[in-house]
């Protein structure tokens, strides 16, 4: 992967704008043909499309320390590996193989850490924690966030967000239409002045 | 059902062809297609409708649906002229703005403040400002009031007037949109700073106007085409009126790459690709360029000749300069209580205390200042929490849910000096799918243009301070890479030396040529130009048909 490491406080704070376009270097056409298999896949019960089962299970793993299970669901329950095998078969194509690479090295430092395990996803959760902590600051926790949190909050026809949980867990309400009062400071104040154009 | 519009065949001698059928384009070619003039409007984008909007934050905020993507569309990017360009890995493309029928306008937030008269002489009133291109605009805010008028009425804009405003000769039409609660909290913080807070002026209706819906709230307006018609843009509102009196086609997906002139230094025929890539020329009587400050002067440019040997109506070699972004500072707060502002139209209130330039500053510049809220889920998610704050886990997922409803941005739009070091060129490099230069970007912040987002920055928290935010942070300034206000870049003025287009927005070199767009303005304002794009475009297109009925075009 090209893009530089960057530190806690970049990371952080990149702007919006420039988190659209880094996604943009993903190489994305195809949302729609992405959208539709992925609304297929939900309906079928299809397999993944280009995860092996390992792979899989160490990005689901990885994704629920990203996005965790707490009293609300967590990534695992909202589908985002699907969202995730979805993209990367298709406008985040480009991504499959950092992703594949980093995912065999995150399997491979859990095998150094405890041979028996044998994988990611089969480590004790606190030791899943340390190693994810490790390597936090890497371009491949960047780019597994990234689709962690789009498959948590993307529209759930890309396969993630499961009924919409994820919006729910943060207060969007999806509505697609409201009316005043929108928000707590706002009741109670007139819609606006008297007449049209009167201050 | 939509009905069909005129079509006209390329060997057709139509009376105008204009290139872009944005801000500047829909009014052009709305108002001299109701005079009774041909148009032929080209435009390089899609013809999407109303009902081909969706509320899609991974389309629109990440696959860029609407302006296209750096791979499909290359630009590249510099800060100096002794930099090599390069296309921007992990940015938006330099030059930022919509490809379709209604261009920018359809994406847009909706801003529509005037310019005040301050805007047009500010150079007479301040003076000189060294190494830069400061100067008047040969036309003052008292000949374009009556334009700023005719697009509030025209095309829909709900507000009222506030303590700053320049004179007006008639109301708003529509009343300004609910106040939202970020817009409540302004109000607060600036009544107690002794500031004053007043309604948005917004191009999105707040009740039925001309046929159309009244804004429903949905809260996605910025990168979003509106589902219902209420934003005011070009594709709702002029456009289909130009179509409607049957002399005015709309060509979509015609990317026009020369203006062909003869001898006698008249353009005669606009050369475009289809969207199969055959190429094609539409002869006109004259020709209309409103295709945005980058597109229009990167036409002129691929248009040089034997008799135009820099680039079309390029004798003064000041196509491309003067480029200007507006520079932009936020700082953001946290309230105890959900704002919920992903609802409703992005801004209720501005403030216009620090409009004006003040040299006991100590630099030139002003702003305006809006409370806002932009993000969709995702793009919080990945980068609205404030820059310290866990990236993932347990806390990381508390945080969301308690940020994402109490958030609320306090922007700055500011004003951006004219130099002519930054500017729009042809890449010597980098190429098209079509196989011509991509736009190459030049630019970097003047110094007051970086101290003034500085100021109004401090200015930002002060009001969150004062309206009660349990925590405020922000991110440093730093000089800009990305620009979706386009501006400068063909300026007016009465001097043909120093300017390329005249005070009726004519090439000063060419007599059937005018250009219209955000490319004739000569000083930035204070961040919001769409208004002042379409009151000159007003304006343009009556002297334009005057022209065209003397037969002086």
């Amino acid at each position: 992967m090209d893009r530089p490491s960057l530190s806690r406080r970049e990371f952080a704070s990149a702007s919006a704008a420039a988190l659209g376009g880094a996604w943009l270097l993903l190489h994305l056409p195809a949302i729609e043909a992405a959208a539709a298999r992925a609304r297929r896949a939900a309906r079928e019960r299809l397999g993944f499309q280009v995860l092996t089962p390992a792979e899989a299970a160490a990005f689901e793993a990885l994704a629920e320390h990203i996005f965790p299970t707490t009293d609300t669901p967590g990534a695992r329950a909202l589908g985002v590996v699907h969202f995730a095998d979805r993209a990367l078969g298709s406008f985040a194509a480009s991504m499959l193989e950092p992703m594949r690479a980093g995912l065999a090295e995150l399997d491979a430092r859990a095998r150094s850490i405890d041979p028996a395990a044998g994988s990611f996803d089969r480590l004790p959760a606190q030791r899943q924690a340390a190693l994810v902590a490790d390597i936090e600051f890497s371009d491949f926790f960047f780019l597994a966030r990234t689709l962690t949190l789009m498959g948590v909050f993307a529209d759930p026809s890309y396969g993630g967000n499961r009924g919409g949980t994820g919006w729910a867990l943060i207060g969007f309400e999806a509505r697609g239409a409201y009316r005043p009062p929108f928000g707590h400071y706002d009741r109670g104040v007139a819609a606006g002045p008297a007449e049209d154009g009167q201050p | 059902m939509r009905r069909r519009s005129a079509r006209y065949r390329t060997q057709d001698e139509v009376d105008f062809v204009i290139v872009g059928s944005g801000a500047a384009g829909g009014v052009l070619a709305m108002v001299l297609a109701e005079a009774g003039f041909s148009v032929v409007v080209l435009e390089q984008g899609p013809y999407r409708r109303t009902a081909d909007f969706r509320h899609d934050e991974l389309a629109s905020w990440f696959e860029l649906e609407p302006t296209g993507s750096l791979e499909e569309f290359p630009q590249t990017f510099r800060r100096t002229e002794r930099d090599e360009a390069t296309v921007p890995r992990g940015g938006a493309p330099p030059a930022l703005y919509a490809r379709g029928v209604g261009g920018t306008t359809v994406y847009f937030t909706g801003n529509y403040w005037r310019f005040h008269e301050v805007d047009f002489v500010e150079r007479s009133r301040l003076g000189p400002i060294a190494g830069t291109g400061f100067a008047d605009w040969p036309i003052t805010y008292q000949e374009l009031e009556p334009f700023y008028t005719k697009v509030e009425w025209e095309i829909g804009v709900s507000g009222a007037p506030g303590p700053f405003d320049p004179p007006r000769s008639r109301p708003y039409p529509l009343q300004p949109l609910p106040v939202k609660s970020s817009g409540v909290l302004l109000e607060e913080g600036a009544r107690k700073l002794g500031w004053n807070a007043f309604p948005a002026p917004m191009a999105i209706l707040s009740r039925p106007y001309a046929g159309r819906a009244a804004c429903i709230h949905c809260g996605f307006c910025m990168m979003y085409g509106c589902e219902v018609g209420a934003k005011s843009s070009a594709l709702v509102t002029t456009i289909p009126r130009a179509e409607a009196t049957d002399r005015c086609e709309i060509r979509a997906e015609s990317t026009v790459y020369r203006l062909e002139t003869n001898a006698a230094g008249r353009v005669t025929r606009a050369l475009y690709w289809d969207a199969e890539g055959r190429e094609h020329a539409q002869r006109a009587r004259a020709f209309i360029l409103a295709a945005n400050g980058a597109e229009t002067p990167r036409l002129l440019l691929a248009s040089a000749s034997s008799l135009f040997p820099h680039g079309l109506a390029n004798s003064s070699g000041k196509v491309g300069k003067y480029l200007m972004f507006n520079g932009q500072a936020v700082a953001y707060g946290l309230f105890e209580h959900p704002l919920n502002e992903y609802k409703s139209v992005q801004v209720t209130r501005i403030v216009h205390d620090f409009y004006d330039s003040d040299p006991a500053r100590g630099f030139y510049g002003g702003g305006g200042i809006d409370a806002r809220f932009t993000p969709g889920p995702i793009l919080f998610a990945l980068a609205g929490l404030p820059p310290d704050s866990p990236h993932w886990g347990a806390g990381f997922k508390r945080m969301l849910a308690e940020y994402y409803t109490r958030t609320v941005e306090i922007h700055a739009h500011t004003t951006s000096l004219p130099l002519e070091s930054n500017n729009i060129t042809l890449d010597p490099v980098v190429k098209d799918r079509f196989g011509r230069p991509a736009i190459r970007v030049t630019y970097k912040d003047h110094p007051d243009d970086l101290a003034t987002m500085r100021f109004l920055q401090d200015r930002a928290k002060e009001l969150l301070e004062a309206a009660g935010a349990r925590r405020i942070w922000t991110i440093p300034v730093t000089e800009s890479s990305t620009g979706a206000h386009l501006l400068g870049t063909c300026r007016m003025g009465d001097d043909p030396r120093e300017s390329v287009v005249d005070r009726y927005h004519r090439a000063h070199d060419v007599p059937n040529l005018f250009i219209c767009d955000g490319s004739s303005f000569v000083t930035s304002g204070r961040g919001q130009p769409t208004m002042t794009i379409q009151a000159l475009a007003f304006r343009a297109a009556e002297h334009i048909a005057r022209f065209a009925r003397q037969g002086e075009i």
